[in-house]
């Protein structure tokens, strides 16, 4: 440290201007590399991992056509649709499909019925839809008919649903985000022509919408973060040219910072979204104990550059602590399996060793040059006395007078948290990650109210030997399965070979195998490939399930797979439910516990951390409690709550630690630092009552940098990006009434003990 | 000398008897050449119901009697690509043609005439579909300043004795 320290005043301190050449390229390539950034969902690749259940949902999925891959286009009319409605149905469905990317299409007029003498199936539309009276009859029986699962047409056949499929790879969201814009230039047209509402909703579009989304936060909450941090800084100092020194450097931190994201291929996500934003606060908590430390000694009547020479000695250690806390908190949700995981963990390394950086060199050559101004110069010392001293001093006393119960409690109040919060109920919806009155949402849930559920749940049937996949034997096993879940509750209707047969029979006797093949042959690929797998052996019975959280999911799949069991079939295996929703549900679980052991490793490791780095274990057990209070104490507020623990909070809850920490490290520098000064107090409740006096005006001053920063979440387009932001200004609130009740009066007692 | 002029105008005379041919016939299949959009009506398998449908295809020649004509055609029930490769003899009065659908294996084989600018392309094996045994007679005709191409079709379900008018699709170059 004492290298690093010599190096920041030979270079920063004493040749500032050299240090500016050398920021001045570095910014300019840091502005390219924001341009290179790249904005991604990450929600898919969330759960990608070698797990069993992962490995065999990544297996089946390859074999069928996804439904994650589906557009849904909800055509509204002000009454009952006509024929001149359907007429410009028919001109934008025959236009959409000339659209790069759109690989089929469902809509009402693929709908199917048996002719007259039952030899053919004919459309269920007539020809000619100036027939008002076949063409309501038709959209009744439509309104009524569920080829896949789904119904194309409302019941007060007001409304209607168009599927689309969009060809690729569902993951690349590059190609699909093309294909989604040129639907969305030609459904305005269609919009324009028709006269009629045309929305357009879908997995797709959710995840399209998110990624805009990101890069609006990208520009509001850095944005706002930065005045936030610049409007608190001047509260704080009362001086705008103070405030302005004390933004400069956040601001570079996060310039660097976003840039070496740019150029090292480090993408924006739903999870790394709130990245930057953290960084920027980090940097002006670090940068807010210079500047005051500068000030302090410069009201002492030191000159300037002696001010801040001794300012980074004393206050340099502990900015390197705290982001060396912070970059373990990081470092351990390499813990998690998950790649978009282990993304924000390289990313928030990488992000907390640039600001540290940031602060350490840039910081003072920012006061060393621009302090030197006659304007700022003078209103850098303290002319006035600190808010709340008073206060602070009678807090300490007072606190470390009842140390044995304030201790006692907070132990108590920890044990009774963690009591709570342990075991981890966890909970996880994939539309957790978009508002409920969003377009998209609301779009989707009129479309949802039409066709039933898109999200679905998907039973692999195997075919036994000597097996074909139309033979009668098999179609009777998997109407047996049908009757078999039908009745498990949440289920909105099943699709698969007999539910095609069923469809196709109308009202009369079950049409023969051979019929069924005839007419599965005819049909587009895309939707055979829903029934029958890629191999030929592999079948399907997908379920249209509604997404209604994790633990309910998996309920459900454990209710189908135990029902689907015993119910000896013949012609075919059955396998273990699977798709994108029981993968999810069944992995979020264990990634939110992956990310609670990631926790307590950081639990663990952080004070012991500060342990080594004073070479103090009274500061390394006093360290534990004060930090993991607030966290325990949130968690069983969530679960007791019934807000469970999502992947956001147990994020957030990790994260939050880290940074809460920085606290209480400041508050061991600054008895460390007296214990150096004069050694004979050592670590008396004295000395105690004056570090706290001294550290406790700081200590308010960056939580409310923080909080306030992080308040800028709050304009986040993504409601879990807004429950990260609320959860870590909580635990930063908290953490700090914590730093300064529980921990100096834990100080005292462990002192005392170890002594 | 006589019978160098004699080697002469017979040369004359072939040159006279050919060329106007070879510029006929190339002219027919150059007349595909370039960005259409069409718009039609299309039973589905030649006998049902009439559905509109819409083509976007390019005609290039890929030798100078022979052009590939082909696209993305669309009906409200669904898509596939679709090419037809046309060729003709040396007299460009025999024309050879093939059909490939996205949605079959089978490439369905053509032979016809030109005739007063009209092709006629008649279906060299019929097909079984279902219950019928279908043939089909397409005709093409170019207009005559290659702005539009009208397409039609016929089968005929040789065992029932049925007709149907299966397509008609008016082409227009793309601006």
């Amino acid at each position: 440290m004492r290298y690093l320290s010599s190096f920041i005043l030979q270079s920063s301190v004493l040749r500032p201007v050299w240090v500016l050449l050398v920021l001045l390229p570095l910014a300019v390539a840091s502005v390219f590399g924001v341009l290179r950034i790249n904005y991604e969902d990450g929600l898919r690749s969330v759960f990608s991992s070698e797990s069993q259940v992962f490995q065999e949902y990544a297996r089946h999925s390859d074999g069928f056509t996804q439904s994650e891959a589906n557009v849904a286009v909800l055509v509204s009319a002000p009454s009952a649709l006509d024929g001149d409605d359907l007429g410009h149905l028919q001109e934008f469905l025959l236009d959409v499909q000339f659209l790069d990317g759109i690989a089929g299409i469902l809509s009402v007029f693929s709908l199917r019925r048996a002719d007259q003498g039952g030899a053919a199936f004919i459309p269920l539309l007539p020809s000619e839809l100036g027939d008002q009276g076949a063409l309501h009859l038709a959209l009744k029986s439509a309104a009524r008919m569920n080829l896949t699962g789904a119904a194309l047409v409302s019941s007060d056949l007001r409304e209607t649903v168009v599927v689309l499929s969009i060809g690729g790879d569902p993951s690349e969201m590059v190609s699909s985000s093309k294909v989604l814009r040129n639907l969305d230039k030609l459904t305005a047209k269609f919009a324009e022509d028709s006269g009629l509402e045309v929305q357009v909703a879908g997995l797709l579009s959710v995840r399209e919408h998110i990624i805009q989304g990101l890069r609006l936060d990208q520009m509001k909450i850095n944005l706002l973060g930065a005045l936030f941090g610049f409007a608190v800084s001047l509260v704080m100092f009362r001086s705008f040219w103070v405030a302005a020194l004390n933004t400069i450097t956040p601001i570079i931190a996060l310039l660097f910072c976003l840039g070496a994201f740019g150029w090292f291929g480090l993408s924006i996500n739903a999870l790394t979204n709130a990245l930057p934003v953290l960084i920027l606060v980090l940097a002006s908590s670090d940068s807010i104990h210079l500047t005051y430390e500068i000030r302090l000694r410069m009201s002492a009547g030191e000159k300037r550059i002696a001010a801040v020479r001794q300012a980074v000695i004393d206050i340099a250690p502990p900015c390197v602590l705290t982001s060396l806390t912070t970059m373990l908190a990081f470092v351990s949700l390499f813990y998690s399996e998950s790649p978009i995981i282990r993304d924000l963990a390289l990313s928030g390394v990488v992000g907390v060793f640039i600001a540290m950086i940031a602060v350490l060199f840039v910081h003072p050559m920012v006061f060393v040059l621009a302090g030197g101004l006659p304007l700022i110069k003078r209103a850098l010392p303290i002319r006035h006395a600190e808010q709340g001293q008073g206060f602070t001093d009678l807090l300490a006393k007072a606190v470390t007078s009842r140390f044995r119960a304030i201790s006692v409690l907070g132990v108590a109040l920890c044990v009774a948290g963690l009591w709570v919060l342990l075991p981890v109920q966890t909970n996880y919806r994939f539309m957790e990650n978009i508002d409920v009155d969003n377009s998209v949402a609301e779009t989707l849930s009129r479309v949802e109210q039409i066709a039933g559920p898109v999200t679905t749940v998907e039973i692999p049937l195997r075919l036994k030997d000597g097996i074909g996949p139309f033979d009668a034997a098999l179609l009777v096993d998997i109407g047996v399965l049908h009757q078999a879940v039908k009745d498990i509750a949440g289920i909105h209707s099943g699709f698969s070979l007999h539910s095609l047969r069923v469809v196709l029979s109308g009202d009369g006797e079950l049409v023969s195998p051979e019929v069924l093949k005839a007419m599965f042959d005819k049909m587009p690929e895309r939707f055979r490939n829903r029934l029958i797998g890629t191999d030929g052996r592999t079948l399907q019975l997908t379920l249209l399930v509604p997404d209604i959280g994790s633990q309910a999911v998996a309920r459900f799949a454990l209710d189908v797979e135990i029902i689907t069991r015993n119910l000896g079939l013949t012609a075919v295996s059955v396998g273990r439910p699977t798709g994108f929703l029981v993968m999810s549900s069944a992995l979020s679980d264990a990634m939110i516990r992956q990310l609670t052991i990631s926790f307590l490793l950081a639990a663990i490791a952080c004070p012991l951390l500060i342990g080594v780095w004073y070479r103090r274990l009274d500061f390394a057990l006093a360290a534990i409690v004060p930090n993991l209070l607030p966290i325990a104490l949130i968690g069983a507020g969530l679960t007791l709550l019934d807000f469970d623990i999502q992947l956001t909070s147990a994020l957030a809850l990790t994260i939050a630690f880290g940074i809460a920490l920085d606290d209480s490290i400041h508050v061991f520098n600054r008895l460390h630092l007296q214990a150096c000064e004069d050694p004979s107090q050592g670590m008396s409740r004295q000395a105690i009552d004056l570090a706290m006096k001294k550290v406790s005006p700081v200590l308010v001053t960056t939580t409310v940098i923080l909080s306030s920063g992080i308040l800028a979440t709050l304009v986040s387009e993504m409601p879990m990006i807004r429950f990260f932001g609320v959860l870590c200004i909580v635990t930063f609130v908290l953490a700090l009434i914590c730093d300064l009740l529980v921990l100096p009066a834990l100080i005292v007692s462990f002192t005392r003990k170890i002594r | 000398m006589d019978h160098i002029r004699k080697t002469l105008l017979s040369t004359v005379i072939t040159i006279l008897f050919i060329i106007p041919n070879v510029t006929y016939a190339k002219d027919i299949v150059s007349g595909f050449v370039g960005a259409w959009i069409g718009e039609g009506v299309a039973r589905p398998n030649g006998f049902g119901p009439p559905e509109r449908i819409k083509c976007k295809v390019e005609g290039s020649l890929s030798s100078p009697t022979q052009v590939g004509f082909g696209g993305r055609c669309a009906t409200v029930s669904g898509s596939g690509e679709f090419r037809l490769l046309i060729a003709q003899d040396e007299t460009g009065q025999a024309i050879a043609a093939t059909v490939i659908l996205s949605t079959s294996s089978e490439r369905t084989a053509f032979s016809g005439r030109v005739e007063g600018g009209i092709i006629r392309l008649f279906q060299k094996q019929p097909v079984v579909q279902g219950e019928r045994v279908i043939t089909s007679v397409m005709t093409l005709e170019v207009s005559s300043d290659d702005s539009s191409i009208n397409m039609q079709s016929v089968v005929t379900d040789t065992k029932m004795g049925e007709d149907s008018q299966s397509l008609v699709i008016q082409f227009h170059k793309e601006e």
